[in-house]
């Protein structure tokens, strides 16, 4: 189930409201947890043993790290971490490494692709932090099951995140009282980020598609379609977590923030810290500290930092042009250690924004590119070899409206910088008032049925 | 917290909504699936379909956002193309895809053997490509040239030129404009002029009919197009809409020979094409031009060889006494996905 379908705005939610609110307190996890098994049930039921069994063995072996000493302790961290990266090695990169030896040759008959159970990533990543955590002792074991598989399974971040930490959370999911104000700013959130998504990100999105189904895009068609798909990532991906954070905090849970105006960032460090918040401080903590981090030389540090950024590039899809969109990345980031080390002038804020924000496009080319050859069409489509202007195919895929959408969104993406001079404009561009968060709802919920409505209505060619 | 209690009544509403509306149905389809279904997410999709279905839309409110779209940003939703004066194209005219070029090979591949199995039946097979709308009113697209629909037509007419094939060049000989100005099909001159083309090929093979058939025209009306539909036109205020077209539609009248009890004999020429078929009175052209009685078994969305394949393959017994099968189709639909009869039938003729 997602977030923005009339099931869930309709039905699963009001049902979800009334069982929260009727249950007794200590039946409010158990009601959480159910509804979270129903929502990822939707997608495909016969997953669902998987995620239990993960999130069972998660908290047993949490107990046993908890309760272990020397040694032991060591067995049980692995025994915690292992199973679960491994069910998401063979799910989410078997199909790659497969398809990968075939194309060099292997032997390899019908192969049928392994279905990828989705929020996989984000369920194993939650389980990893968290016997990390009570291997470390930050957290201590969550004794009870129900609590813990609540955290790991809520249907606000099961799906798409954000990586939630049992930390994060772990003193709300033993007691928490209803706050009318933090469930208005739930909802004020959720309806932002469902705006977000439908009136920007969806409607951008077959401007994304059309400019990658060209067979040769001239520049211009390349340019417009990597500025269309910047912005339908971020208004996406960040309605979806505004989205996670407003149903969150209605039911009393704060989940940490995963966007802080990205586009705006002047460094690639600086965007790092802005882009994906909950993941790029997942990667820090649980892999590139353990990998050494700077502690070990200036060189193992630019290592651990490809090392780190390449296997996020992988973890976002099992696709080659994910790891080197990981590779691209760590790179542009140890240019920018090295350029730091090497005690060069800072630039001036407004070059280095558009050098990161030039670095980060061209990222987002690669990252959205399919396979190879799509990624080569795009990058000689951006060289200039089809031409400069915009070409017919592209005009024709070109709405007005989505036009008219990409400024709106640029626009957007520099408000709060333009802002800055005005405290009161600074407030209501980073939190509008609920009425407008609400008004903006209306007419996503009013898009949304207009568009949902056309694959049904056209069946006469 | 009132503002809270507002926002909760609008889902709360919905909710009361689906359950009213759609009690019946969403109950009937959770009890008629299979186990499997709910194991496998199958059922999904039905459920939500269900529940969209359930929740009130406004087909005045739509009508009035399209319509304003429409006039304020010439904008026609995604799948039509607003071109100037009111003239709507469908943009799979227009746009280019990367898989345009292997979709057509394949169409191409195809060609030899539909061919060869109406061959192998006695049956001439007359091919009627319909012209792409972009490139023969090209004048009124306002913005784009018809790039993609040249390409298609040249790569077409040189694939026929190595195939021996009886075909109707409908492209050179096209009577401007001949399209509804809001409806991707052919208007009656469109079809009158198609008909009549046809026609003159078949005569040809047959000689000329001598059945009594004869038009009448009926009262003009207006005839709303199904790209104005698309776009979510007709339900806009007429202010914000395109103007209206009117038709008088054409019907035709045989006279067939023999008694009152007479079995007439079932026609020997058949129509096999898309929705052009059936619209703005092809096939009463045709027959009219024939002087032929003809059967009609063209499908709407039968794209390149819907009919013809269901013709071939599910109802074979059509083709008994059959001497000819006119296959129309649009040219557009010559890069369009192969349908699951399409790469079938092409897995089936080409040996795998």
């Amino acid at each position: 189930m997602v977030f923005v379908s009339d099931a869930f705005v309709f039905v699963f939610l009001p049902l979800f409201l009334i069982a929260y609110a009727g249950v007794p307190a200590f039946l409010r996890n158990s009601t959480i947890l159910f509804f979270s098994l129903v929502f990822y049930g939707w997608w495909r039921f016969d997953f669902l043993p998987l995620l239990v069994a993960i999130a069972c063995w998660s908290w047993l072996t949490g107990l046993w790290i908890a309760r272990a000493s020397g040694p032991e302790r060591r067995w049980a961290l692995l025994a915690g971490i292992v199973p679960p990266l491994v069910s998401l090695v063979y799910f989410k990169y078997v199909n790659l490494i497969v398809d990968s030896l075939a194309s060099l040759g292997a032997p390899i008959k019908d192969w049928s692709a392994i279905p990828l159970p989705i929020g996989l990533s984000f369920f194993v990543f939650g389980a990893i932090s968290y016997s990390v955590d009570v291997f470390r002792k930050t957290v201590p074991a969550e004794p009870s099951l129900i609590n813990y598989s609540t955290y790991q399974a809520m249907f606000g971040h099961l799906v798409a995140g954000p990586v939630v930490r049992y930390q994060s959370v772990a003193e709300r999911l033993k007691s928490r009282v209803f706050d009318s104000n933090e469930f208005a700013e739930g909802l004020r959130r959720f309806m932002l980020g469902f705006a977000q998504k439908v009136l920007i990100g969806d409607t951008l999105a077959p401007l994304v598609d059309a400019g990658y189904a060209l067979p040769a895009p001239s520049m211009c068609d390349t340019i417009v379609t990597v500025a269309a798909y910047t912005l339908h990532l971020y208004f996406d991906f960040a309605g979806y977590s505004s989205m996670a954070i407003g149903l969150g905090l209605m039911i009393g849970l704060k989940f940490p923030e995963n966007f802080d105006n990205p586009y705006l960032s002047t460094s690639l460090a600086d965007f790092w810290r802005r882009w994906h918040i909950s993941l790029s401080s997942w990667l820090r903590d649980y892999l590139y500290i353990p990998l050494g981090g700077n502690r070990a030389g200036r060189f193992r540090s630019y290592v651990n930092l490809m090392v780190t950024m390449a296997l996020g590039g992988l973890w976002h899809g099992a696709s080659w042009t994910f790891m080197i969109w990981g590779i691209w990345h760590g790179l542009g980031l140890v240019i920018g250690r090295a350029w730091n080390a090497l005690r060069f002038p800072d630039m001036p804020a407004l070059v280095g924004h558009v050098i990161t924000l030039v670095f980060v496009m061209i990222g987002w080319m690669l990252f959205r590119a399919q396979d190879w050859p799509t990624a080569a069409t795009m990058f000689s489509g951006l060289a200039g070899q089809h031409g400069l202007a915009m070409s017919n195919g592209f005009t024709a895929a070109l709405r007005p409206i989505e036009v008219v959408t990409l400024l709106i969104g640029i626009g957007l993406v520099y408000l709060p910088a333009l802002a800055k001079s005005s405290p009161s404009l600074i407030s209501f561009v980073t939190r509008p008032p609920f009425m407008l968060a609400a008004l903006l709802w209306l007419w996503s919920l009013w898009v949304m049925q207009s568009r949902t409505v056309i694959p049904f209505l056209y069946f006469q060619f | 917290m009132i503002k809270i209690l507002a926002v909760l009544a609008i889902i709360f509403s919905g909710f009361v909504s689906v359950l009213v509306r759609s009690g019946d149905s969403l109950f009937d389809i959770l009890k008629a699936a299979p186990l499997k279904d709910y194991l496998s997410g199958n059922l999904s999709g039905r459920v939500d379909r269900a529940v969209f279905d359930a929740i009130p839309r406004s087909a005045d409110l739509n009508g009035l956002s399209a319509g304003l779209l429409y006039k304020g940003l010439r904008d026609a939703g995604p799948q039509v193309w607003a071109g100037c004066n009111d003239w709507l194209y469908s943009t799979e005219e227009l746009r280019v895809d990367r898989r345009d070029a292997e979709h057509m090979a394949a169409r191409l591949r195809m060609l030899p053997h539909l061919v060869q199995a109406f061959a192998d039946r006695n049956i001439l097979l007359i091919v009627v490509p319909v012209p792409d709308k972009a490139e023969q009113v090209e004048d009124k697209l306002c913005g784009v040239a018809a790039d993609a629909s040249r390409v298609r037509a040249d790569a077409w007419a040189r694939a026929a030129g190595t195939t021996k094939l009886h075909r109707v060049n409908l492209r050179d000989q096209w009577p401007r404009p001949g399209y509804w100005r809001t409806d991707t099909h052919w208007d009656t001159t469109g079809a009158q002029l198609a008909a009549e083309a046809t026609a003159k090929l078949v005569n040809s093979a047959l000689g000329a009919g001598t059945e009594r058939v004869s038009l009448t025209r009926g009262a003009r009306h207006e005839r709303p197009g199904d790209l104005a539909r698309l776009a979510g036109l007709l339900d806009a205020p007429k202010w914000l809409a395109p103007a209206a077209e009117y038709v008088e539609e054409a019907r035709a009248n045989i006279q067939r020979s023999g008694g009152l009890l007479d079995d007439a004999a079932a026609p020997s020429i058949l129509l096999a094409g898309s929705s052009f078929s059936l619209n703005s009175g092809f096939i009463e052209y045709l027959q009219v031009s024939l002087l032929r009685e003809v059967a009609q078994v063209s499908e709407a969305g039968g794209g390149f060889a819907g009919a013809l394949l269901k013709m071939l393959q599910q109802k074979p017994e059509m083709l008994a006494g059959a001497k000819v099968v006119i296959w129309e189709w649009p040219m557009r639909s010559l890069v369009a996905p192969l349908s699951d009869a399409e790469r079938q039938w092409l897995r089936q003729t080409e040996g795998h």
